[in-house]
């Protein structure tokens, strides 16, 4: 089973979670190069940091596609009222049909 | 670059922290992911994210600017405190007590201007963290460091010039200006040689260098012809400390 196999075949909770970790790793380090500006807080902040960051989004992105493709949304709203012309027409149609 | 200022710091601080607030409430209370659940944690994990990383990297390459992120490695300890000691009287201690160049004023001198001259000096600031961490520098102590680093590629008098204009009368009442005006336009003789206004950081040249200074300025005398009678005492030079 591969990779992308697995993760879409896993938990979608699992996924979000796992940008949240990603995420709070990538804040932090960039956080620490604002507290410590040194050469290599300043590049890890700006390549590994903003890298898993990227990686983190792209995590919940893929959650959320997986969630909606599994729960496919319904009508938003419950049916409404038929329109007018509609009722007329098919009101024609039933008064028209032999019986 | 422009000076962004603590501002810019504070925001990827308080941005980081909201994210991290929203992060770690979801991780913590493991709510149902509905819309409400996910336009949260897209504040969380885009949006505050987002602002954080854009300040943090406006403000971290501010912050590359300064003279205390060069002078945080050790092999520049000596350039850091000849610049920062006010009894200094070195080129680059002289130019570091100017309010234009101030705590920038590594960065002010040394940046290459035109219009890809930020992105190439942070490209050479690469090669500065390479060599450091990956090409032996670290290793070094601080007199072995004087010996083996050099500047990259020779001194561009453009970067003086940015500053000390040549077009004024000032400049070009002196004789040595404008004997020397080619080669210095062209990088034959550096300002900042021994027989003119002396090394930026005089502690790092050797006698061979310093003598090798003074001869190419010498050199270059004698081919743009005699000078006139008011010649290099018109100029304050360099006291070494």
């Amino acid at each position: 089973m591969s990779l992308l196999q697995r993760v879409l075949g896993g938990s979608v909770t699992r996924l979000t979670r796992a940008a949240c970790w990603l995420a709070l790793t990538g804040l932090a380090t960039m956080s620490y190069s604002i507290i410590s500006p040194r050469p290599l807080p300043v590049i890890f902040a700006m390549s590994v940091g903003q890298g898993v960051g990227i990686l983190a989004f792209l995590c919940y992105l893929l959650a959320v596609v997986i969630d909606v493709g599994r729960h496919p949304r319904g009508p938003s709203l419950p049916p409404g009222p038929i329109p007018q012309r509609e009722a007329d027409v098919a009101a024609t149609e039933q008064s028209a049909t032999p019986h | 670059m422009p000076h962004a200022g603590p501002w810019l710091g504070v925001v990827a601080l308080g941005s980081a922290a909201i994210a991290a607030a929203i992060l770690i409430g979801f991780l913590l209370k493991k709510p149902l992911l509905d819309l409400r659940t996910k336009l949260a944690l897209f504040l969380g994990l885009g949006v505050f994210p987002a602002i954080a990383a854009a300040s943090s990297t406006v403000a971290g390459m501010e912050r590359t600017t300064h003279r205390e992120f060069c002078g945080s490695c050790h092999v520049m300890d000596a350039h850091y405190q000849d610049a920062t000691d006010p009894k200094r009287q070195s080129l680059a201690a002289r130019h570091s007590r100017n309010p234009f160049f101030g705590e920038h004023s590594c960065y002010v001198c040394h940046a290459d201007y035109g219009m890809y001259g930020y992105a190439m000096t942070k490209k050479g600031g690469m090669g500065h963290v390479y060599e450091y961490y990956l090409g032996g520098y670290m290793k070094l102590s601080l007199p072995e460091a004087l010996k083996v680093i050099h500047v990259h590629k020779p001194y561009d008098n453009l970067n003086c010039r940015q500053c000390h204009t040549t077009t004024l009368r000032g400049w070009r009442s002196v004789p040595d200006h404008e004997a020397l005006k080619s080669e210095l336009f062209s990088n034959k003789v550096s300002c900042a040689s021994a027989g003119c206004h002396g090394f930026a950081h005089p502690f790092d040249k050797g006698e061979k260098q310093t003598l090798d200074a003074a001869k190419a300025v010498a050199k270059a005398r004698a081919s743009a012809g005699p000078a006139p009678s008011a010649s290099a005492s018109a100029m304050p030079a360099a006291r070494t400390p």
